[in-house]
Protein backbone atom coordinates (compact mmCIF):
# COMPACT_ATOMS: atom_id res chain seq x y z
CA UNK A 1 0.00 0.00 0.00
CA UNK A 2 1.90 3.11 -0.95
CA UNK A 3 1.86 6.44 1.05
CA UNK A 4 -0.88 7.94 -1.18
CA UNK A 5 -3.46 4.79 -0.92
CA UNK A 6 -3.06 4.62 2.80
CA UNK A 7 -5.92 7.39 3.10
CA UNK A 8 -8.27 4.81 1.52
CA UNK A 9 -8.35 3.35 4.96
CA UNK A 10 -9.72 6.21 7.47
CA UNK A 11 -12.13 6.84 4.34
CA UNK A 12 -13.32 3.59 4.29
CA UNK A 13 -14.44 4.68 8.01
CA UNK A 14 -15.76 7.63 7.42
CA UNK A 15 -17.86 6.74 4.64
CA UNK A 16 -19.15 4.08 6.84
CA UNK A 17 -20.12 5.77 9.83
CA UNK A 18 -21.68 8.69 7.37
CA UNK A 19 -23.88 5.50 6.01
CA UNK A 20 -24.93 4.82 9.47
CA UNK A 21 -25.44 8.58 10.72
CA UNK A 22 -28.47 8.26 7.59
CA UNK A 23 -29.55 4.88 8.85
CA UNK A 24 -30.31 6.01 11.77
CA UNK A 25 -31.74 9.44 10.49
CA UNK A 26 -34.61 6.90 8.47
CA UNK A 27 -34.95 4.92 11.66
CA UNK A 28 -36.21 7.80 13.41
CA UNK A 29 -38.02 9.59 10.78
CA UNK A 30 -39.69 6.46 10.43
CA UNK A 31 -40.24 6.32 14.17
CA UNK A 32 -44.26 6.11 13.83
CA UNK A 33 -45.01 4.90 10.72
CA UNK A 34 -47.65 2.18 10.59
CA UNK A 35 -47.68 1.75 6.75
CA UNK A 36 -44.88 0.93 4.44
CA UNK A 37 -44.42 -0.07 0.92
CA UNK A 38 -43.96 -3.76 2.55
CA UNK A 39 -47.25 -3.54 4.54
CA UNK A 40 -47.21 -2.83 8.20
CA UNK A 41 -45.59 -1.02 10.27
CA UNK A 42 -41.82 0.11 9.77
CA UNK A 43 -38.71 -1.99 10.67
CA UNK A 44 -35.55 -0.29 12.25
CA UNK A 45 -32.53 -0.85 10.06
CA UNK A 46 -29.11 -2.34 11.54
CA UNK A 47 -26.00 -2.36 9.96
CA UNK A 48 -23.64 -5.36 9.26
CA UNK A 49 -19.95 -3.45 9.01
CA UNK A 50 -16.99 -6.10 7.77
CA UNK A 51 -13.63 -6.08 5.91
CA UNK A 52 -13.95 -5.94 2.46
CA UNK A 53 -12.58 -8.50 0.14
CA UNK A 54 -9.91 -5.96 -1.52
CA UNK A 55 -8.62 -5.67 2.10
CA UNK A 56 -8.19 -9.20 3.12
CA UNK A 57 -4.61 -9.86 2.75
CA UNK A 58 -3.26 -10.77 5.88
CA UNK A 59 0.30 -8.06 6.31
CA UNK A 60 -2.30 -5.68 4.98
CA UNK A 61 -3.96 -2.99 6.62
CA UNK A 62 -7.61 -3.42 6.54
CA UNK A 63 -10.38 -1.02 6.08
CA UNK A 64 -14.20 -1.19 6.49
CA UNK A 65 -17.28 -1.37 4.39
CA UNK A 66 -20.75 -1.73 5.07
CA UNK A 67 -21.74 -5.33 4.07
CA UNK A 68 -25.53 -4.76 4.21
CA UNK A 69 -28.39 -3.11 5.90
CA UNK A 70 -30.87 -5.89 7.59
CA UNK A 71 -34.49 -5.49 9.13
CA UNK A 72 -34.71 -5.96 12.81
CA UNK A 73 -37.74 -8.77 12.72
CA UNK A 74 -38.59 -8.11 16.62
CA UNK A 75 -42.12 -6.17 17.24
CA UNK A 76 -42.99 -2.85 18.53
CA UNK A 77 -45.50 -1.68 21.02
CA UNK A 78 -48.87 -2.14 21.02
CA UNK A 79 -51.22 1.25 21.48
CA UNK A 80 -55.09 1.25 21.88
CA UNK A 81 -56.53 3.56 19.71
CA UNK A 82 -59.66 2.17 18.27
CA UNK A 83 -60.39 5.50 15.84
CA UNK A 84 -57.01 4.44 13.67
CA UNK A 85 -57.56 3.24 10.36
CA UNK A 86 -54.79 0.65 10.89
CA UNK A 87 -55.99 -0.89 14.53
CA UNK A 88 -57.42 -3.90 14.14
CA UNK A 89 -60.61 -5.91 15.31
CA UNK A 90 -59.91 -5.06 18.91
CA UNK A 91 -58.90 -1.05 18.49
CA UNK A 92 -54.64 -1.77 19.05
CA UNK A 93 -52.27 -0.78 16.27
CA UNK A 94 -49.08 -1.90 16.27
CA UNK A 95 -46.18 0.71 15.79
CA UNK A 96 -42.53 0.33 14.62
CA UNK A 97 -39.85 -1.37 16.81
CA UNK A 98 -37.72 2.22 16.82
CA UNK A 99 -36.42 3.04 20.34
CA UNK A 100 -36.17 7.01 20.12
CA UNK A 101 -33.00 6.79 23.10
CA UNK A 102 -31.64 3.43 21.24
CA UNK A 103 -31.17 5.21 18.07
CA UNK A 104 -30.29 8.43 19.60
CA UNK A 105 -27.05 6.41 21.37
CA UNK A 106 -26.66 4.51 18.50
CA UNK A 107 -26.16 8.19 16.33
CA UNK A 108 -23.70 9.37 18.78
CA UNK A 109 -21.39 6.27 18.83
CA UNK A 110 -21.68 6.57 15.20
CA UNK A 111 -21.06 10.50 15.43
CA UNK A 112 -17.95 9.66 17.67
CA UNK A 113 -16.39 7.03 15.28
CA UNK A 114 -16.58 9.52 12.04
CA UNK A 115 -14.29 11.90 14.54
CA UNK A 116 -12.28 9.21 15.51
CA UNK A 117 -11.91 8.60 11.74
CA UNK A 118 -11.29 11.97 11.10
CA UNK A 119 -8.28 12.53 13.45
CA UNK A 120 -6.67 9.33 11.90
CA UNK A 121 -7.35 10.78 8.48
CA UNK A 122 -5.71 14.41 9.63
CA UNK A 123 -2.53 12.14 11.33
CA UNK A 124 -1.90 10.60 8.13
CA UNK A 125 -2.67 13.74 6.16
CA UNK A 126 0.13 15.50 8.35
CA UNK A 127 3.01 13.06 7.71
CA UNK A 128 2.33 12.99 4.20
CA UNK A 129 2.98 17.13 4.48
CA UNK A 130 5.40 16.42 6.88
CA UNK A 131 7.39 14.65 4.53
CA UNK A 132 7.06 17.42 1.77
CA UNK A 133 9.47 19.51 4.33
CA UNK A 134 12.56 17.40 4.68
CA UNK A 135 15.53 19.05 3.69
CA UNK A 136 14.07 22.42 4.36
CA UNK B 1 23.75 6.88 0.56
CA UNK B 2 24.35 8.30 3.55
CA UNK B 3 24.09 5.61 6.82
CA UNK B 4 22.18 7.73 8.65
CA UNK B 5 19.52 9.38 5.69
CA UNK B 6 19.04 5.47 5.30
CA UNK B 7 18.46 4.51 8.32
CA UNK B 8 16.13 7.87 9.22
CA UNK B 9 14.13 6.82 5.99
CA UNK B 10 13.70 3.05 7.22
CA UNK B 11 12.47 3.87 10.33
CA UNK B 12 9.95 6.65 8.48
CA UNK B 13 8.63 4.09 6.00
CA UNK B 14 8.17 2.15 9.06
CA UNK B 15 6.11 4.87 10.28
CA UNK B 16 4.29 5.33 7.60
CA UNK B 17 2.85 1.52 7.61
CA UNK B 18 2.35 1.43 10.97
CA UNK B 19 0.13 4.52 10.69
CA UNK B 20 -2.28 2.66 7.79
CA UNK B 21 -2.73 -0.47 10.54
CA UNK B 22 -3.68 1.91 13.33
CA UNK B 23 -6.27 4.03 10.75
CA UNK B 24 -7.72 0.43 9.97
CA UNK B 25 -8.08 -0.60 13.38
CA UNK B 26 -10.16 2.51 14.00
CA UNK B 27 -12.03 2.17 11.00
CA UNK B 28 -12.90 -1.08 12.04
CA UNK B 29 -13.50 -0.74 15.74
CA UNK B 30 -17.43 -1.76 15.37
CA UNK B 31 -16.42 -4.68 12.92
CA UNK B 32 -17.74 -8.10 14.20
CA UNK B 33 -14.70 -10.25 14.94
CA UNK B 34 -12.10 -7.58 14.29
CA UNK B 35 -8.76 -8.32 16.00
CA UNK B 36 -6.48 -5.36 16.01
CA UNK B 37 -3.41 -5.57 13.71
CA UNK B 38 -0.21 -4.18 14.52
CA UNK B 39 3.01 -3.83 12.99
CA UNK B 40 6.01 -4.74 15.02
CA UNK B 41 8.78 -2.90 14.25
CA UNK B 42 12.31 -1.27 15.54
CA UNK B 43 12.70 0.96 18.34
CA UNK B 44 14.91 4.10 17.98
CA UNK B 45 17.44 2.61 19.92
CA UNK B 46 17.55 -0.68 17.35
CA UNK B 47 17.49 1.65 14.05
CA UNK B 48 20.52 3.29 16.19
CA UNK B 49 21.82 -0.14 16.93
CA UNK B 50 21.34 -1.01 13.78
CA UNK B 51 23.32 2.10 12.17
CA UNK B 52 26.36 1.20 14.70
CA UNK B 53 26.27 -2.68 13.62
CA UNK B 54 26.10 -2.47 9.66
CA UNK B 55 27.29 1.60 8.88
CA UNK B 56 31.17 1.36 9.45
CA UNK B 57 31.84 -2.32 9.24
CA UNK B 58 35.20 -3.00 7.59
CA UNK B 59 35.63 -7.08 7.14
CA UNK B 60 38.62 -7.07 4.98
CA UNK B 61 41.93 -4.89 5.45
CA UNK B 62 41.16 -3.53 1.96
CA UNK B 63 37.98 -1.97 2.43
CA UNK B 64 37.68 1.32 3.49
CA UNK B 65 35.71 2.31 6.33
CA UNK B 66 32.07 1.33 5.11
CA UNK B 67 29.12 3.63 4.65
CA UNK B 68 26.89 1.08 3.00
CA UNK B 69 23.95 0.05 5.18
CA UNK B 70 22.48 -3.42 4.63
CA UNK B 71 19.24 -3.49 6.50
CA UNK B 72 17.81 -6.44 8.24
CA UNK B 73 16.19 -4.50 10.50
CA UNK B 74 12.83 -4.19 8.16
CA UNK B 75 9.47 -4.32 10.07
CA UNK B 76 6.77 -6.84 8.52
CA UNK B 77 5.45 -8.54 11.26
CA UNK B 78 2.15 -8.28 11.97
CA UNK B 79 1.83 -8.42 15.70
CA UNK B 80 -2.31 -9.04 16.55
CA UNK B 81 -4.09 -9.35 19.14
CA UNK B 82 -7.19 -7.98 21.09
CA UNK B 83 -10.13 -5.76 20.12
CA UNK B 84 -9.70 -1.98 19.05
CA UNK B 85 -10.20 0.54 22.16
CA UNK B 86 -10.49 3.79 20.62
CA UNK B 87 -8.59 6.04 23.22
CA UNK B 88 -5.29 3.17 23.02
CA UNK B 89 -5.42 3.61 18.95
CA UNK B 90 -5.43 7.34 19.77
CA UNK B 91 -3.21 7.31 22.24
CA UNK B 92 -0.89 5.33 19.54
CA UNK B 93 -1.39 7.57 16.63
CA UNK B 94 -0.43 10.67 18.28
CA UNK B 95 2.73 8.79 19.36
CA UNK B 96 3.70 7.67 16.22
CA UNK B 97 3.22 10.96 14.40
CA UNK B 98 5.71 12.21 16.76
CA UNK B 99 8.05 9.91 16.38
CA UNK B 100 7.73 10.28 12.48
CA UNK B 101 7.98 13.88 13.49
CA UNK B 102 11.19 13.43 15.29
CA UNK B 103 12.69 11.44 12.02
CA UNK B 104 11.77 13.95 9.28
CA UNK B 105 13.77 16.77 11.68
CA UNK B 106 16.70 14.31 12.17
CA UNK B 107 16.53 13.79 8.18
CA UNK B 108 16.27 17.28 8.02
CA UNK B 109 19.42 18.21 10.47
CA UNK B 110 21.40 15.36 8.58
CA UNK B 111 20.65 16.72 5.18
CA UNK B 112 21.82 20.42 6.27
CA UNK B 113 25.17 19.12 7.97
CA UNK B 114 26.11 17.23 4.28
CA UNK B 115 25.43 20.62 2.68
CA UNK B 116 27.87 21.95 4.90
CA UNK B 117 30.52 19.86 4.73
CA UNK B 118 29.95 19.74 0.69
CA UNK B 119 30.54 23.67 0.73
CA UNK B 120 32.88 23.69 3.45
CA UNK B 121 30.37 25.83 5.79
CA UNK B 122 29.83 28.69 3.39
Amino acid sequence: MGLFDSLSIPASGLNAQRQRMNMIAQNLANAQNTRTVEGGPYQRKIMVLGTPASFRAELEAAGVEVQAIVSDPSLGPVIHKPGHPDADENGNVRLPNVSTVEEMVNLMAASKSYEANLSSFEALRSMMMRALDIGR
Amino acid sequence: MDALLGVLSRGMDHAVRRQTFLAGNIANHETPGYIRKDLNGPSFSDLLRGLEDHAFKTTHGGHQGGWEFNPEIRPVRVREGGTVTLEKESARISANSVYFAVLTRLSSIRGQMLSRAITGGG
